[in-house]
């Protein structure tokens, strides 16, 4: 077989859920493109490279340093929401509910992996509300094991500052049914209830 | 391919394609074994919620002969163990004992008994007053170490069986127990222990999880019972060392 095909098939079939057999698809897909189209690609692989890198304020991942939600003006600098990855500012942002500033962690606290909290951008965080205006932070990790533990370890440290500390709800997801919620989600939904 | 019902404690979960996981269990009635719970992720999924470490949980699986990871069809919450998130130290030793768990059980293979201790002693963990944190942890590895077949022997010499009356006594990973000077030989590595700390052991082999609260070891001799404990486990298994919840808790809590 050709080397070069052979290369790219190899270096294809390092993605996440691809296999020998869609890399070798996409493989021969990139050989009867235009010459144009895969220099785009190749252009776009390596302008992510090159540019995006993390927030020095929030660590969220940007092109520019601070991130534009940190540049914000109208943005509510007065509170922050705390969470895990990149992602989830994405997921967040997309409510369009939300005006304040991020901070991501860039993980959870998880002995069994050995990650602890000096692994995590949490000195980071504690030095932010030090210096800042902020009045809230939120909790927004995981409602999983980890996620929650990362959270009250966090919460330990932020109260003796004297800043207002809240989690996100748990509770039951839109359209679900509650004949078929779990017993800690449907307790966390009567215990975090609001007036209605 | 039949389909199974058992009781299981979660020990860990790895992410799975976009919406799945899989998850490692260990059950009541097959040991340990692997699940693939298919759209866990989504939010609407009936088994989001069910599967995250310490809980204790009823599942239904279809089990077959010719895979390895089953796929998991139900599971119920029977005690979730919340408690233990909601202080780091308790997070991290009851993390260490799932993770020992995880180690030193390799395949399917039944046993109740471990199970139960498993069960009982997150339940204590959650409850029992800080103090007897790391007190329950070591109990809980040398009970594991007692079940599996690998119980250290600190009542007399291993190899005489003389009582040993010295102010520091010698212990054989090797042979699994402690040794008396006369018995010990020049070309073996042998740990040191204190008569006290032998002592502490021997309570601990024998005592009950519920009256752990009332027995009170200090924090050298349990230092030292752990040394021996792991030295052990690692000399017969290859795996009791490296255990990364108590790295955790010796770097980040300062104890351990």
């Amino acid at each position: 077989m050709i080397d070069s095909l052979e290369k790219l098939i190899e270096e294809f079939s390092k993605f996440p859920g691809i296999g020998k057999k869609t890399a070798q698809r996409m493989a021969f897909y990139i050989l009867k493109e235009r010459k144009e189209e895969a220099e785009t690609l190749a252009k776009a692989i390596l302008d992510v490279k090159e540019k995006v890198k993390y927030c020095s304020i929030c660590f969220n991942i940007t092109e520019e340093d601070p991130c534009v939600v940190c540049k914000d003006e109208k943005r509510d600098r007065s509170i922050i929401c705390v969470v895990e990855e990149a992602n989830d500012v994405v997921a967040l942002e997309k409510t369009e509910q939300y005006n304040g500033l991020f901070h991501v962690l860039g993980g959870v606290l998880s002995p069994l992996d050995g990650v602890g909290p000096d692994d995590l951008k949490i000195k980071e965080l504690l030095l932010r509300l030090k210096e800042k205006e902020v009045k809230e932070v939120i909790l927004a990790t995981n409602p999983n094991t980890e996620g929650e533990a990362t959270a009250i370890y966090i919460a330990k440290l932020i109260k003796p500052l004297g800043i207002k500390v809240t989690r996100i709800a748990r509770g039951l997801p839109a359209g679900g049914d509650l004949e078929y919620a779990d017993q800690v989600t449907l307790a966390n939904a009567i215990e975090g209830r609001v007036e209605f | 391919m039949s389909i199974t019902k058992t009781e299981a404690i979660v020990l860990k979960s790895l992410k799975f394609g976009d919406t799945s996981k899989i998850v490692t269990l260990y059950t009541k009635d097959y040991g340990k074994i692997k699940v693939i719970a298919k759209g866990i992720r989504k939010p609407k999924s009936r088994l989001a919620g069910t599967l995250e470490t310490f809980f204790h949980i009823h599942i239904v699986f279809y089990k077959k002969l010719t895979t390895e990871i089953y796929l998991l069809s139900q599971a119920e919450i029977i005690k979730p163990f919340q408690k233990l998130t909601k202080d780091l130290s308790r997070y991290a030793f009851a993390s260490g004992a799932l993770e020992l768990l995880d180690k030193l059980i390799t395949g399917e293979e039944p046993n109740p008994e471990l199970f139960e201790l498993t069960k009982n002693t997150l339940s204590f963990m959650g409850s029992c007053p800080q103090k007897s944190l790391e007190k329950s942890f070591w109990f809980y590895v040398l009970t594991l170490a007692d079940i599996l077949g690998y119980k250290p022997k600190f009542d007399r010499c291993i190899s005489c069986n003389k009582t040993i009356p010295d102010k520091f006594i010698l212990f054989s990973p090797e042979k699994g127990g402690i040794v008396c000077q006369k018995c010990a030989r020049q070309d073996q590595a042998y740990l040191r222990l204190s008569k006290d700390s032998v002592r502490s052991a021997l309570k601990l082999q024998s005592i009950e999880l519920d009256k752990l609260d009332s027995y009170n070891i200090p924090k050298e001799q349990l230092r030292e019972i752990s040394n021996v404990v792991l030295n052990l486990l690692d000399y017969h298994t290859g795996r009791g060392r490296d255990l990364k919840s108590l790295e955790f808790l010796e770097g980040e809590l300062g104890v351990g």
